[in-house]
């Protein structure tokens, strides 16, 4: 089977459709010469020109909205943005605007926009530059929200992003471009569901992007005990996909769910609030969240990792759930 | 602080409702929480406890009247500064229900919880699962977390149920639920309902009956909290399923009422053993006749959805508003459980087909106990005319204003050609 990396399955996925689809445009901070901050577009503007993959200024509302007229105008940009973190500000443009156009203008039009962007812990980038957001743009009607966790779902739904006739806020992972993993297009589940990563009769794991890998190693150290999880991906928070979720959790009567985003307000406590509301007579112990600390993250790495959930953290409190007292 | 103590509501639908039983007498003293008074609505009965301290001065409903909720339904002396509290929050009518007074009941009418009772800590799903199998929960040693009642802890419950007149009896082919109340010397009553019902339909029936002599309402087969069947259903197995029951429960001989496919049952099993049964009221009888509407049983248990369950029960009655949400909600409820279905099913093929066969108009006839047939007028299931041309020893009413669920729509006048039927097969030598 064909091994690429994270960074690479994005690449080709942009690459497949600029080749494909002559209305799609790739625009952001340094996306072009330099080829991203985190490679992802390298030599694509060497080969495709400065009219499809533009470098921008620094300027964060200015990029997005532009990237939003040209989609209510008949391109298909993709927007890079180099930090999650940045949201803020570009939010007028993502929330009041790309968010709102079908509605306010009677379904007549749409912003087919996917916004790139990348979050999460693991390079020591500091407070500013280490935070999981994703609660922030799914919290807003009209947008998609989409969070790949494996190389072959970078590729996946990236390319089923730019399907899409709404925007995607597409959220990478930080920590995750470098890794390899197996790439199976074919195998993988369409846009809009959610992987079982993992197969488990005694409790129920749900998570997504970066997350899937310390629950899936949480997990394996449990089969040793004799503890079988189950783990889910989400894979897209919008559209969100839980039935498999509640199924498994009535089966099991117990679900965790994992986040690296913090904990208060957070994506985390959604997640555990509708699965509750389903399995609820279901369930032999309340739904319970493992998210990250509510704090600034820190550059110093014990600090980095200590805020957010290790494996050993994910499967200190699945043994808990499991044992009876 | 002398104060009224009014008819509690039990269900957001109960208008009035039956005083089954004093438990305590005038001048007796009671704590809060001490269950006082049993009340039972045409849903449920309920051990209704006292939610302040204090002591009964004098009843003014005594046992089997009817009162409208929020009557008066005795004089008390409540205690201290709680009646001061209750005084000043409401008005003497209303303070015994300041507290929430609903009690909890599961799909199958049975309270799982008592209101003022300290609550029982359980799983969710060891609630559903106790729910549904008619257990009380504070009577299951925890061994959860945190004290919790566990679904493994209700699994391993072995023991009797004390839940209020609710217990599992298991007979061969399968487990039923069944509700007794009342004792004395008299011959017991066994209640059998119709397809689609429990044995709550007789609630208002059994409350006056359970003074005198035990009252024993089964869920059939399938139905209510009764577990789905392994065992034959045709008429034989279901006349040797009556027999286990009457077994179980150490009644050799009974007076037997049954309800539309329950009234099938009861001829069915009296015509087989009339050594058993001392007498017998059939109210709407089921295979009676050739033009019994069997649109009913086959639509329930293809109910996909609790819409397509409401839309069955509105067949049972003239006025489908008269079909009360509740009922349409509880049998939604139990239909779902594993096998219900089925079993529904296999009642309708194996066991409506066999007893159809069995001539029991003839048989009836012959038997040498009180017998006694009860029809609707406005009944598009089984007609009042099926009542013509049964043998003349079978006396026959017709209720002219009366659908298909007579226990509900003319729960009073069923309940007094009950009465006067046990009357004559108590007289008469066993």
């Amino acid at each position: 089977m064909t091994e690429l990396t994270y960074r690479e399955a994005l690449r080709r996925a942009l690459t497949e459709r600029l080749e494909t689809d002559p209305t799609l445009v790739i625009l952001g901070e340094e996306v072009g010469r330099y080829g991203g901050a985190y490679g992802v577009t390298k030599d694509l503007y060497q080969r495709f020109g400065r009219d499809r993959v533009l470098d921008t200024p620094i300027s964060e509302a200015g990029i997005v909205g532009t990237a939003v007229g040209a989609a209510m105008t008949g391109l298909r940009p993709v927007v890079e943005l180099m930090y999650v973190d940045f949201l803020g500000l570009a939010m007028d443009q993502i929330a009041n605007q790309a968010a709102k156009i079908r509605h306010m203008f009677g379904g007549q039009i749409g912003v087919p926009m996917v916004l790139r962007t990348q979050g999460g812990t693991g390079r020591s980038a500091g407070a500013q530059h280490s935070q999981s957001l994703e609660g922030w743009v799914w919290h807003v009607p009209g947008l998609r929200v989409a969070l790949p966790a494996t190389v072959t779902d970078a590729y996946v739904l990236l390319t089923a992003a730019l399907d899409q006739p709404d925007p995607v806020i597409f959220i990478e992972h930080k920590a995750l471009y470098a890794q390899t993993g197996p790439f199976a297009p074919d195998a993988a589940d369409p846009w809009g569901r959610t992987a079982c990563r993992r197969a488990g009769r005694d409790v129920t794991l749900v998570t997504y992007s970066r997350m899937v890998h310390h629950a899936l190693a949480a997990a394996e150290t449990l089969t040793g005990e004799g503890i079988e999880a189950a783990v889910y991906d989400l894979r897209t928070l919008n559209p969100l996909d839980l039935d498999p979720v509640i199924e498994s959790t009535i089966a099991t009567g117990r679900c965790l769910v994992v986040t690296e985003a913090s904990l208060t307000a957070g994506p985390s406590a959604e997640l555990a609030a509708r699965i509750q509301e389903e399995a609820f007579d279901y369930l032999e112990e309340p739904v319970v969240r493992l998210a990250g600390e509510d704090v600034p993250i820190a550059v110093a790495p014990a600090l980095e990792q200590a805020a957010i959930p290790s494996p050993d953290r994910i499967a200190a409190v699945l043994r808990k759930l499991v044992r009876r007292r | 602080m002398e104060t009224l103590l009014t008819l509690p509501r039990l269900g957001e639908t109960m208008e009035e409702g039956v005083v089954a039983g004093w438990l305590i007498a005038p001048g007796d003293r009671f704590e809060r929480g001490q269950t006082i008074v049993e009340v039972e609505s045409d849903k449920t009965v309920v051990e209704y406890p006292a939610l302040q301290s204090g002591r009964l001065i004098e009843i003014l409903a005594e046992p089997g009247s009817r009162v409208p909720v929020g009557a008066p339904i005795a004089r008390i002396a409540v205690d201290g500064e709680a009646a001061a509290a209750a005084a000043a929050q409401a008005p003497p009518a209303e303070a015994p229900t300041a507290e929430p007074a609903t009690p909890h009941t599961g799909p199958d009418g049975l309270p799982v919880a008592r209101p003022a009772g300290p609550r029982v800590a359980a799983s969710p799903a060891a609630r559903r699962l106790a729910r549904d199998r008619g257990i009380d929960l504070a009577a299951v040693p925890a061994t959860g977390r945190r004290g919790r009642v566990s679904v493994a802890d209700v699994d391993a419950w072995g023991g009797e149920t004390p839940v209020a007149g609710g217990r599992l009896i298991p007979v061969t082919g399968g487990v039923l639920a069944v509700m007794e109340r009342g004792q004395g010397p008299a011959i017991p009553a066994v209640f059998l309902h119709g397809f689609g019902g429990t044995g709550t339909v007789w609630a208002m029936q059994a409350g006056p009956l359970a003074r005198r002599r035990r009252v024993i309402r089964p869920d059939l087969p399938g139905h209510g909290g009764s577990s789905a069947w392994d065992g034959p259903l045709d008429a034989q197995g279901l006349c040797a399923l009556v027999g286990d029951l009457l077994d179980a429960v150490a009644a050799p001989r009974v007076h037997l009422i049954g309800h539309s496919f329950g009234g099938a049952i009861a001829a069915a099993f009296a015509v087989s053993a009339p050594d058993r049964v001392a007498s017998l009221t059939l109210a709407a009888p089921a295979v009676f006749g050739p033009d019994d509407d069997p649109g009913f049983v086959r639509r329930l248990p293809q109910a996909a959805d609790i819409d397509d369950v409401r839309a069955a029960m509105a067949m049972l009655y003239p006025d489908p508003a008269a079909l009360a949400e509740g009922d349409v909600r509880a049998t939604a409820a139990w239909l779902v459980r594993p096998g219900a279905r089925e079993t529904l099913g296999r009642l309708v093929e194996d066991g409506i087909t066999s007893l159809g066969r069995l001539r029991l108009r003839r048989g009836i006839g012959a038997l040498s106990c009180p017998v006694a047939t009860v029809w609707g007028g406005l009944d598009r299931i089984t007609p009042a005319h099926h009542g013509q041309g049964l043998p003349g020893t079978v006396a026959v009413h017709v209720f002219g204003g009366t659908g298909h669920m007579i226990p509900v729509d003319a729960p009073q006048d069923l309940a007094t050609v009950i009465a006067r039927t046990l009357a004559a097969g108590d007289a008469e030598p066993g």
